[in-house]
């Protein structure tokens, strides 16, 4: 559980520490130290803990969100680099820079509906309903609903969906499901002894035997 | 008379119309044929044609939809072909095989927008193969990748995060 300075800082850092450009400085608390171990991706980066302000500070965490998605939207364009502009904004961890409060810079020029919105994003979120009518987002789980990604997931290994578990919550709930994982429909070891032993006896039997006839007649 | 097909004309949602034959897209689409046969009553045997609006499929969608119907379930072309994969020999591969993959390489919109057409339209086997081709975009896939291809937002918060990668630890 970090502190609560962290969590008011850590989104800053988190929207360059997720695109990798921002290093993270050394003087971090030990709980903070760990619970980034734990969270450390395979190419160093850290995963974001944004999320983690949204229980101190609601608004802030959706300005961060936006900026986030602005970010992110164009990650087709060759470099990252071109963004930078919007990423100066986001200045690695410091001590200094820790006690920042929610009306911190860009907090006093944001407009009033913006704020609104941002708001209602939240009230939104809070209740887990999907966003509808804006098609920014591809996400599939709130493009297809929740059953056709259902019957994408039994498509997939049992690896793949227990990760498709920790992409988001809408995610889990799907991914997570009993009905998915019950004995019939994932793949277990016993099934694939099974599958092994059929591909053998029917299909390259099967072509064997049918090469066999072929030359006797 | 019996030399001339039956033909049915699909409206997309931005009215474009699509000409098909009746038999092909109704062995193909269960809530296609369900509209046609609702609709035969009223048009007796007159030789008007039909036109079905398909509100929620948009031409470009529509035309690939079509495209792969013709492929699949046009009895000209399919009679005499085993339908299933699996009763190939092994070194044969299903003749549309290639086909149904260069039709799913396409981008996660398109697929998407394919998806939803095909589970309104009911057409199974492209149903099927169109969730294939999206599970075949997670498969492998490390979680940030997942997030980055679809643009996903990350809503856990940090207990919780750690909770999830602690309980399925060895998927990771």
């Amino acid at each position: 559980m970090p502190c609560l300075t962290c969590a008011v800082a850590s989104p800053k850092s988190d929207v360059a520490g997720s695109q990798g450009l921002v290093t993270r400085p050394r003087e971090l608390h030990d709980g903070r130290r760990l619970l980034e171990r734990a969270l450390r991706c395979d190419d160093g980066t850290v995963r974001s803990h944004q999320a983690d302000s949204a229980r101190f500070f609601p608004i802030q965490l959706f300005r961060t969100r936006r900026s986030c998605r602005s970010i992110t939207r164009p990650s087709h364009s060759p470099s990252p680099h071109t963004q930078t502009p919007e990423l100066t904004r986001s200045r690695p961890l410091s001590p200094a820079a820790a006690p920042a409060s929610p009306q911190s810079p860009r907090g006093d020029r944001m407009a009033e509906p913006e704020r609104e919105r941002a708001a209602e994003e939240w009230v939104r979120r809070k209740r887990g309903r999907k966003r509808q009518g804006e098609r920014q987002t591809s996400d599939p789980m709130e493009v297809l609903g929740e059953d056709v990604m259902g019957r994408v997931m039994e498509f997939l290994d049992a690896r793949s969906v227990a990760r498709c578990t920790a992409v988001s919550c809408a995610w889990r709930g799907v991914a997570a499901d009993n009905r998915l994982w019950a004995p019939k429909s994932r793949i277990t070891k016993e099934d694939l002894c099974d599958h092994a032993w059929e591909y053998r006896f029917t299909i390259r039997l099967s072509s064997f035997f049918r090469c066999c006839s072929f030359q006797t007649h | 008379m019996a030399s001339e097909k039956k033909v049915v004309f699909l409206r997309s949602s931005d009215g474009e119309a699509f000409e098909v034959s009746e038999e092909v897209i109704s062995a193909a689409s269960v809530t296609i044929k369900g509209m046609i046969d609702e609709e035969s009553p009223s048009r007796a045997d007159t030789a008007a044609t039909t036109t079905l609006a398909i509100p929620n499929v948009t031409a470009a969608t529509l035309s690939r939809v079509l495209h792969y119907v013709n492929k699949h379930f046009d009895a000209a072309a399919v009679v005499g072909r085993p339908d299933d994969y699996i009763f190939c020999a092994p070194g044969d591969e299903h003749p549309l095989a290639r086909f149904d993959d260069d039709f799913v390489d396409v981008d996660n919109d398109t697929l998407i927008d394919l998806v939803h057409a095909a589970e309104y339209l009911h057409i199974k086997k492209l149903f099927d193969l169109t969730c294939k081709a999206v599970a075949d975009k997670l498969k492998g896939r490390t979680i940030d990748q997942i997030r980055e291809t679809f643009g996903i937002v990350n809503d856990y918060t940090v207990e919780e995060e750690v909770e999830v990668y602690r309980e399925n630890s060895w998927a990771f």
